[in-house]
């Protein structure tokens, strides 16, 4: 989230799409409402009508999977009627800048941009560039009226996508699309703000980076980031899921989302170059170009005294990721099933029943030597060895099972979907052998280090360097209990040794203030420079419990703590003039008073626009100080462009000949490449109904937590796929039956949940049928699979263009009577 | 309130004795249920074995275990559909 929860009461229109937050997120809710009581709109868009729609003052259902159309109509209609915030559009993105010459679109070229190299699936961008002057410095119209600003390629990018191609391909009635987009884009004067509640609906599908992209690309246009009641925001699905993303729990990123190192980067100096940017613009601020401290300073974090200037402060000793190469989720199962893995820690998960194409991932674990997982019970992964359809004497995976501590039972911090980082107590001992994470964690890098040191191996430093300073020590230097605060004193940083900054001198060993006091000289520390100042000499500031609110606007600023630097809205200079005035005297989120910032913590304190010398743009984090409308860093398209979902409905895009995103990796052609388990079906007979997964209020993820609560089994017993009285006539089925549900790669039975929620749709003219499932259940328990499989069964195996998440929200499926 | 009333105030039955009338604002309701689990918490009931019937609404009725339930409507309109939450209760506490 670029604003947080308690914001949500603060918007005047409320879009709720790709996410089902009175299901999901049913404590959010609460703020909608108060939002509602103060009469602010709630629009819901999604192919089913759901209990988030049943609160809603508009709904529109919307074929999975169209999404970009949909939105890039609504980009259209604001530019159109010049809805868009003038001032900010002008100010605040990069509207104005002018694009290279040669750059096309796919408008232009059939539905890809310039640059595109169809026989490695990946662009040149080249021609995605800014014209430039001399020093390099780039070229803008202010008037916005130049055919190669960003403002008029925009304008012709989205001229196609008028209301009628919108019905025609989203299956959107027009006269709902025009009602929706109106209410939205009323949202473009300085004294309204909309925000967006997105979630897996969004991200999930081969142009889901690009679906966000266009929405944050609607605020902006709106002037609705960084001001209060406005923004982007995702919807987490676990509680902690933006902690363990900021900590770096993804293949392609460090703590504080630093680069994983590829192996072309062998030294500290030539990683640090490659993604430290440079910019010409005289009033960026660059933020990242502080990178060098931040990557230093995790080093120094790692690996303590062993880090020196000398050895690179063991830059080396970080593994490194081939050039080009894909790590993700996807990937790791189909080298999995490639018997390219010998072992695999599921740790806090259960693939077996959340993972696409849940069919492959539980053939791959039978290819491990070993498998360890860390969970609270039992599940499908654990037991996968003696799951439906397998022979457990034909499984040689050795499986070790270790109970962990659930989140009462152990002493941390967890960081919700507003980035607020909270500190949380133990309650209770974990029963029986249960341990921490952190202490499972503990016991496995002592043995690690034992073999090492015993054994030698092929490259012992990494490990054996750690600094894993996180307790008192025994008598053999084993950390005899994890100390949470240690950990977290770490992740904030420590000064290595005596240094003066900014005029003062702080004495080794004390805790850095801030991100602002890291230095690349290897004289500080920090786990993670986004999470400096989160325990500094002050005290844990994720344990501050005040409910002070000077701004009367629920920022609750020392309420535990938030990151970056406890700013509760980021980008919020933005909400200003050029003198610092709030431009929503309603919702002043900050404001300059001749000589400082009131309010939210500014992003940066420098002064206003007015005062052309000494300020900085408000977009800090962009090299040129400003969003970015036409964003040439994602690897589909500087514009969302539209594409079918790997399985649809219809033979071709409506729009042109590029049916699936240009740059996806595909896992099976038509010429036999791939597995048979990665198969697809696009507009096939055999397959003829769009289908969608999700989960349900009365479960928790895939069920692991709460299939074995009897009190949310009793509301939610079996797995279910709900369908439209229309499509159960049609196939003469009834409520309550069970009924098959079979995709290209798996099957699986579900009771009919008929309903007049879900309606047939008109795409192209051709009626077409949606349907969706739960993918909470799973085979193990309730016993005797009463309660059914996840739907993960059905879900194709490939990813988004950018980010590889699965497509698990839009493919195709027939539905059958038992 | 005293601190000698606790007991009795847990139980509700002070409640009772005061109450006038009981507003519900299905207005408000998201029907995700947690009442429906927290009133078996509450009351110490065990989960009865359902199957679903077609619809999300579950168990169908109140039963010996059940005193708090939400009943689920679909409604067609002349525009669009209604999907109603209404609260179905044993109306014996006074804590709800």
């Amino acid at each position: 989230m670029t604003n947080h929860w308690i914001d949500i009461r603060n918007s005047d229109v409320i879009l709720i799409m790709g996410s089902n937050a009175a299901e999901n997120h049913p404590i959010s809710f609460k703020w909608v409402m108060k939002a509602r009581e103060k009469g602010a709109k709630l629009i819901s868009v999604d192919p089913r009508f759901t209990r988030t729609s049943a609160r809603a003052d508009m709904y529109a259902p919307i074929r999975s999977g169209a999404d970009i159309v949909f939105l890039n109509g609504l980009l259209k209609y604001i530019i159109d009627n010049k809805l868009y915030d003038d001032f900010y559009i002008k100010n605040y993105t990069n509207c104005s800048f002018l694009v290279n010459e040669d750059f096309k679109m796919p408008g232009e070229l059939d539905g890809v941009f310039s640059g595109y190299d169809e026989k490695n699936r990946k662009y040149n961008k080249k021609a995605w560039s800014f014209q430039t002057d001399a020093e390099g410095v780039v070229l803008k119209d202010r008037s916005l009226t130049n055919p190669f600003t960003v403002f008029q390629l925009l304008k012709k990018h989205v001229s196609r996508y008028d209301i009628d191609t919108v019905e025609m391909i989203t299956g959107t009635p027009k006269d709902k699309v025009a009602e929706i987009y109106k209410t939205y884009a009323s949202t473009g004067t300085p004294d309204r703000a909309a925000t967006i509640m997105y979630a897996m609906g969004w991200t999930q599908h081969t142009v889901g980076t690009q679906i966000i992209r266009t929405m944050a690309m609607i605020q902006l246009m709106l002037g609705n980031m960084g001001v209060s009641g406005g923004g982007v925001n995702a919807l987490r699905g676990e509680s902690n899921v933006q902690g363990s993303t900021d900590h770096g729990l993804l293949f392609h990123i460090l703590p504080g989302y630093l680069k994983t190192p590829r192996a072309s980067t062998q030294t500290l100096q030539e990683y640090n170059d490659k993604w430290t940017p440079k910019t010409k613009e005289a009033s960026s601020a660059n933020w990242w170009g502080n990178y060098p401290k931040y990557s230093v300073s995790l080093l120094k974090a790692h690996y303590g005294s062993a880090a020196t200037k000398d050895n690179d402060f063991g830059y080396s000793w970080l593994p490194k990721l081939d050039d080009g190469q894909n790590a993700s989720w996807l990937m790791i199962f189909d080298q999995m099933i490639r018997g390219n893995f010998e072992g695999f820690f599921a740790w806090g998960q259960n693939p077996a029943c959340s993972g696409a194409n849940a069919g492959k991932v539980r053939k791959a674990m039978g290819k491990l030597k070993w498998m360890v997982t860390v969970n609270l019970f039992d599940n499908e992964t654990g037991s996968f060895w003696k799951g439906p359809d397998v022979n457990p004497s034909d499984i040689k995976t050795e499986v070790f099972e270790l109970p962990c501590a659930a989140s009462c039972e152990k002493e941390g911090s967890i960081t919700n979907s507003g980035r607020w980082a909270q500190w949380r107590y133990k309650a209770v001992d974990p029963p029986g052998q249960a341990l921490p994470d952190s202490e499972i964690m503990n016991e496995l890098f002592w043995r690690v280090k034992k073999l090492y040191e015993k054994d030698a191996g092929a490259y012992p430093d990494p490990v054996v360097k750690l600094a894993w300073d996180y307790g008192p020590k025994d008598l053999k230097g084993k950390i005899k209990k994890i100390d949470p605060h240690a950990i977290a004193k770490e992740i904030n940083g420590y000064f290595m040794e005596d240094k003066e900054v900014k005029g003062k001198l702080y004495k080794k060993g004390t805790l850095v203030p801030s991100f602002g006091f890291l230095q690349a000289d290897g004289s500080t520390s920090s786990g993670n420079w986004l999470y400096s100042q989160s325990y500094t000499e002050k005290g844990n500031m994720m344990a501050r419990r005040s409910k002070k609110d000077p701004t009367g606007l629920g920022l609750y600023s020392e309420w535990s703590w938030c990151w970056p630097v406890n700013r509760r809205i980021i980008y919020n200079r933005a909400s200003v003039d050029e003198n610092g005035k709030p431009r929503n005297p309603k919702r002043p989120i900050v404001y300059w008073n001749g000589s400082k910032w009131i309010g939210d913590v500014p992003d940066g304190g420098w002064p206003p626009m007015a005062n052309r010398e000494k300020t900085r743009l408000a977009f800090i984090m962009k090299p040129h100080g400003v969003a970015h409308i036409f964003g040439p860093g994602r690897a589909d398209g500087p514009f969302p462009e539209h594409y079918e979902p790997l399985e649809s409905p219809i033979a071709a895009n409506p729009l042109h000949k590029t049916r699936v995103n240009p740059a996806v990796k595909l896992f099976y052609t038509k010429d036999g490449k791939g597995l048979p388990e990665d198969v697809f079906r696009t507009n096939d007979p055999a397959y003829p109904h769009v289908a969608t997964t999700y989960r349900v209020t009365e479960h928790w993820q895939t069920g692991v937590m709460t299939r074995h609560q009897p009190w949310q089994l009793e509301m939610q017993p079996q797995v279910f796929v709900e369908m439209s009285k229309e499509l159960a006539r049609e196939k003469g089925i009834k409520a309550g039956e069970k009924v098959n549900v079979s995709s290209a790669r798996g099957k699986l039975w579900a009771i009919a949940v008929v309903t007049t929620r879900f309606k047939p749709m008109k795409i192209m003219n051709e009626t077409v049928h949606q349907v969706g499932l739960p993918w909470c259940f799973g085979w193990q328990y309730p016993e005797g699979g009463g309660g059914g499989d996840s739907a993960n069964l059905l879900t194709p195996n490939i990813g988004d263009a950018n980010t590889m998440i699965p497509e698990t929200k839009a493919f195709m499926v027939n539905v059958e009577k038992v | 309130m005293p601190n000698a009333n606790v007991k009795e105030r847990m139980s509700g039955t002070d409640v009772v004795k005061k109450r006038k009338g009981l507003m519900v604002t299905p207005d408000l309701c998201i029907a995700c249920r947690g009442c429906q689990s927290a009133c078996k918490q509450w009351n110490k009931l065990p989960g009865d074995k359902t199957l679903n019937s077609g619809e999300y609404e579950n168990p169908p009725n109140l039963t010996a275990n059940l005193y708090n339930q939400i009943h689920f409507i679909e409604k067609n309109k002349d525009v669009g559909i209604d999907w109603l939450f209404v609260r179905r209760a044993c109306m014996h506490c006074g804590e709800a």
